[in-house]
């Protein structure tokens, strides 16, 4: 009579040799229609084989068996991306292979993964290599114990206590209940643009590096996306390329995306700073639009 | 009065005719309404219907609406569409049971409403569509639960006894009516305490449920509410 709706979290590892492909790879996951990716996150391991060791911990093969299959990895550049994703139709199945490590897979995690890595493994003649550029989680448990690993206590709880349970708002804001939607003038919303570490000012849409960025000073907006590197959560998805791509197709509040509002608070009665949605409103601003919809936190 | 009609409710519920939900007690004159007027509605995945509802309201703030949203109770999203700061219409979108004070409902009953809802088929745009009330048992025991939660502090809501005396004319109709009670309803724990303070019944009908606690006592238990609300029903009628 009603659906049960059933979703688990899932990750990917783009590793080392895979990272000149993270944009392909990361277009090919927001492809499939189940997979919602809810953050990216560079990691820098200090040491490769600790964060190799961790990732296969929770695999179903002893590690001794791992090691020949992970050799590579080590000589790869210290630097891996994680994907973590919503995975709405986990259609788990046990995978035909070695009866001893026997174990249950998501269907539609396996077909991408093995996209990906058609894809972008190295080939040797005309076959592909094993040495995989992305790897990907079994189960939630696994996602759990990484996101552990990455320092984040909460483990997937991270992600399941949503925000906001109508609307779609990125992942670490905190939760909130109340909100209003409204049309607003352009000029009346703000951006809170970091000046350093601790320090930020808000700025007029058309003040912002991601609008200058849409009107070609591409360096601006590079460096202010060097200042995140190694704050988590902050512009963790947006590649200029990728961010660029988007522009050009991006089209707000239209269906499937008819409730993916641009979150505001109100600063002063009229005076509107984005919490959500910069890019977004840029977008907006360049196209010459001059007012918009959106939701206002209370 | 005049209907306010700047929301036109054809569109919020053909967006919603794939969602299973029931309309509670919709009024003669849906989709007109008068401004400040609201709806009430069960519904089986509450927070996707109010994404839908959402949906169709971005059309009417681009045209200067507010819509304000609280999702702040586990049991209800209410949607206000606002217009020059007033209150034109709100949508209450009920995800369980609300929480009544004055009777003890299963929660399987909100269920039920949606499972046994009836469609009424309307046209809009040249289009057909279906909104769904509860069945008539279903509707009647609502409208009488609405009395006995408010008859005290709204007089008024005696029309809704009124109607639901009037409709149940036929015996079987009305065994039905006491049968479908007696599945769903609890007795609240205060019916049992002699405490008039507690009991927030009228004082007819609480003398007559006093008067009765005696035969209660040599009642069995599951034959309780409905001897209760059998003797309620006979003494208002009376």
């Amino acid at each position: 009579m009603y659906k049960l709706k059933k979703e688990r979290y899932d990750y990917f590892i783009i590793w080392g040799n895979g990272l000149q492909y993270k944009e392909e790879i990361i277009e090919i996951i927001e492809g499939n229609p189940y997979l919602e990716i809810l953050a990216i996150k560079k990691h820098c391991p200090k040491n490769v084989e600790k964060l190799v060791k961790a990732v296969y911990s929770y695999d179903y093969a002893p590690f001794k068996h791992l090691t020949n299959k992970t050799r590579y990895l080590l000589s790869t550049e210290a630097s891996v991306l994680f994907i973590f994703i919503r995975n709405n139709n986990p259609r788990e199945t046990y995978i035909e292979g070695n009866p001893l490590f026997k174990h249950k897979e998501c269907l539609t995690i396996k077909s991408v993964k093995e996209e990906i890595r058609d894809r972008f493994n190295e080939r040797k003649g005309d076959r592909r290599t094993e040495d995989h550029v992305v790897h990907a989680s079994d189960n939630q448990s696994q996602t759990d114990y990484i996101l552990k690993y990455l320092g984040y206590k909460e483990g997937v709880g991270k992600f399941k206590s949503r925000s906001n349970l109508l609307i779609p708002v990125t992942y670490h804001l905190g939760k909130f209940n109340r909100f209003s939607l409204k049309e607003v003038d352009l000029s009346d919303v703000y951006c809170s643009i970091a000046t350093g570490p601790e320090t930020d000012m808000l700025r007029s849409v058309c003040e912002t590096p991601h609008y200058r960025f849409l009107s070609g000073d591409v360096a601006e907006y590079n460096e202010y996306r060097t200042m995140f590197e190694d704050f988590p959560c902050m512009m963790d998805d947006q590649f200029p390329a990728r961010y660029k791509k988007f522009a050009s197709s991006f089209e707000y509040l239209k269906a499937p995306y008819s409730t993916s509002y641009i979150l505001a608070k109100e600063v002063s009665p009229g005076r509107y700073q984005i919490i959500d949605g910069v890019h977004r409103i840029a977008i907006l601003a360049y196209r010459g639009i001059n007012n918009c919809i959106i939701a206002v936190k209370k | 009065m005049t209907f306010s009609n700047r929301l036109d409710l054809n569109k919020f519920f053909l967006h919603v005719q794939d969602e299973e939900y029931a309309v509670i007690k919709l009024n003669d004159n849906f989709p007109n309404y008068y401004g400040g007027g609201d709806i009430d509605i069960f519904c089986a995945s509450g927070d996707e219907f109010a994404r839908k509802i959402l949906e169709v309201g971005n059309e009417y703030v681009a045209q200067g609406f507010v819509i304000d949203t609280d999702c702040s109770k586990d049991n209800k999203i209410n949607i206000d569409f606002y217009v020059n700061d007033k209150l034109d219409f709100r949508f209450d979108i009920y995800k369980a049971l609300p929480a009544y004070e004055h009777m003890q409902m299963k929660q399987w009953f909100f269920y039920s409403v949606i499972d046994r809802r009836k469609a009424m088929k309307r046209k809009y745009d040249e289009k057909e569509y279906r909104v769904y009330i509860p069945d008539e048992i279903d509707d009647l025991i609502l409208r009488y639960i609405e009395y006995c939660e408010w008859h005290e502090r709204r007089p008024d809501k005696i029309g809704h006894l009124a109607f639901v005396q009037n409709a149940l004319s036929s015996e079987v109709k009305r065994n039905r009516f006491f049968d479908r009670l007696y599945l769903y309803a609890a007795l609240p724990e205060s019916a049992g305490i002699n405490s008039e303070d507690k009991f927030h019944i009228s004082r007819k009908i609480y003398r007559s449920f006093v008067f009765s606690t005696r035969k209660i006592r040599e009642t069995p238990l599951r034959e309780i509410p409905g001897k209760i609300l059998k003797r309620m029903f006979k003494l208002t009628k009376a």
